[in-house]
């Protein structure tokens, strides 16, 4: 199976990203406020986040805390924030620990930080970023987290009988599930999240794959049906079919 | 009304009552957290922290599938009935899971001293996580601190604490005391359980004060108060909770020095662009002005 984009080795930084104003509004008025302290801001796209932004800090700082306090103050209508020092960039190269449904931008963010980015002010620091060597140990700590921490949270809407929101919330999970099996130079960063279910399918090319992802899709045009009902039989298919999609990913995938 | 140590003990009994419907099916169910340990504080202890293991491939049916977890449903249900503290159901994992476990949680749930067999085989000798698992641990604190310490720096001064604040804030350092030992430990290549975890961060770094997770944990149990967190007679307000937040940013910055320090070559095995290189820290292109 091979993946339909072009290398992201050597890529270089995606041109006509647009900088929403009120982020580089708050970038800018942030390097003022602590222009001794910070050495790089980049806004980045993400799939997962929509945006956000990458603080690079000097190594040495008078008080790291409220630095941070600053900066998660200044950019408060930012939806991911990574605040770190310049000797500490390979951080966002790293897997992380994944608690879904609680967000984890950390697989495609190397990437975007990378090639879906803008420079916002000071100097450049995405040369220095690093990619991940093995993309595969996103996947499989996703999976774990979903798990030890999904499969908890499901039970619970279940128990809450919030059965439309199980279906959304699966489905959305799902999605960043898929998203993460493309990690890497399989492209999953530049896919949007609505398009991955069947770049997904496509990619893992099976008959097992094709017919779980359509069957989740299904379910996702009914839950944006605004009329159509989703009842306690739903909840339960759409969490069956996401183990059948753990099962499939980790049996390794494609 | 607050519950009693009876009432969880109740709990217990209730749920694996109920569970014992699904008889082999259910192949073990463990208990952890603070009642395993037998430090539960009644009406701030969870319940229920359990692991319920289900037979090799019993969720490939969607039969078996709604029947287990139907049954999961039912047994929780009179527990959100009562006064007690039920914060969530159990994890359910399948027996061909537990090899690759979660490596942060693992030791916690394989310590005896940490857990609890409630009924069935006692699965824990089979709980394992891998070594790839345990690669993506080391790297856990990093994310784990930018995620959900970073952004409580917002509470520090100068904003004042109001009471709300200062009950978000206190909530955030009872999780902290919970998830930092262990993902630290797990950092230095050291997982341990959480009941563990802190003695071994002490072992392991002599040189660092630790002694904010007792403070934390002395509030919890009401034996130390801050204005109307804790026992009674608060003491340092506000401020000293902004106290007990920078000396966790403090800590924190101290743990991961030691451990980019100590296992650097790890990570570079992890990364496909080595970092390192001088190039690009002073010499990158300038934004530019605004």
């Amino acid at each position: 199976m091979a993946a339909d984009h072009p290398s992201t080795q050597d890529r270089p930084p995606a041109s006509g990203i647009v900088v929403p104003s009120h982020v580089a509004e708050s970038a800018s008025r942030l390097m003022d406020d602590a222009r001794g302290d910070l050495l790089s801001l980049v806004y980045y796209e993400h799939p997962l986040t929509v945006h956000g932004v990458v603080v690079v800090a000097r190594d040495r700082v008078e008080s790291y805390p409220d630095l941070l306090a600053r900066v998660h103050r200044t950019l408060l209508a930012v939806p991911a924030i990574h605040c770190l020092r310049w000797r500490d960039l390979f951080f966002m190269a790293l897997p992380g620990s994944s608690a879904p449904p609680y967000l984890d931008d950390q697989p495609h963010l190397a990437y975007c930080v990378k090639y879906r980015s803008a420079l916002l002010q000071g100097r450049d620091c995405r040369p220095e970023v690093p990619l991940p060597a093995q993309p595969r140990l996103f996947l499989q700590e996703h999976l774990r987290g979903c798990r030890h921490y999904f499969r908890v949270h499901y039970l619970k809407r279940l128990l809450e009988k919030a059965h439309r929101e199980v279906v959304g919330e699966v489905l959305e999970e799902a999605r960043r599930l898929m998203s993460t099996a493309l990690m890497g130079e399989l492209g999953g960063w530049q896919i949007e999240l609505a398009d991955v279910p069947q770049r997904f399918s496509l990619w893992h090319g099976t008959a097992e794959a094709a017919e779980v992802v359509g069957r989740l899709e299904t379910f996702a045009r009914r839950l944006r049906d605004p009329t159509a009902t989703l009842q306690k039989a739903d909840a339960f298919a759409v969490t069956w079919l996401f183990e059948r999609l753990l099962d499939l990913l980790a049996k390794g995938g494609a | 009304m607050t519950p009693t140590l009876e009432d969880y003990g109740w709990a217990v009994d209730a749920f694996v009552t109920a569970m014992g419907r699904l008889g082999d099916d259910v192949r073990g169910i463990l208990l952890w957290g603070s009642l395993a340990r037998g430090e539960v504080v009644p009406g701030q202890s969870d319940l229920l922290d359990a692991v319920v293991v289900v037979r090799r491939g019993l969720l490939k049916e969607p039969a078996d599938f709604t029947r287990i977890v139907l049954q999961i449903l039912a047994a929780c249900a009179p527990l959100t009935e009562r006064s007690l503290p039920f914060a969530h159901p159990p994890m359910l994992y399948r027996e061909e899971e537990l090899g690759d476990f979660d490596p942060i949680f693992g030791p916690t749930l394989v310590a005896p001293d940490a857990s609890r067999l409630l009924v069935g085989e006692d699965l824990r000798p089979r709980v394992h996580w891998s070594d790839e698992g345990q690669a993506a641990a080391r790297c856990a604190f990093f994310s784990m601190r930018r995620r959900f310490l970073d952004r409580l720096a917002v509470f520090l001064p100068p904003l004042p604490l109001s009471e709300p604040h200062q009950k978000i804030l206190f909530d955030r350092l009872v999780d902290l005391r919970k998830s930092f030992p262990v993902m630290a430990s797990a950092a230095l290549g050291r997982p341990a359980s959480q009941r563990q975890a802190l003695a071994d961060l002490r072992e392991a770094l002599p040189d660092l004060d630790f002694s904010l997770f007792d403070e934390i944990a002395a509030l919890r149990k009401g034996e130390r108060a801050i204005g109307g967190i804790g026992g009674v007679g608060g003491i340092g307000g506000p401020e000293a909770l902004q106290s007990l937040l920078r000396r966790a940013f403090d800590l924190a910055e101290r743990i991961e020095e030691r451990i980019v320090a100590a296992a650097m070559d790890r990570f570079r095995d992890l990364l496909a662009v080595r970092p390192g290189t001088p190039a690009g820290a002073e010499s990158g292109p300038v934004a530019p002005g605004p």
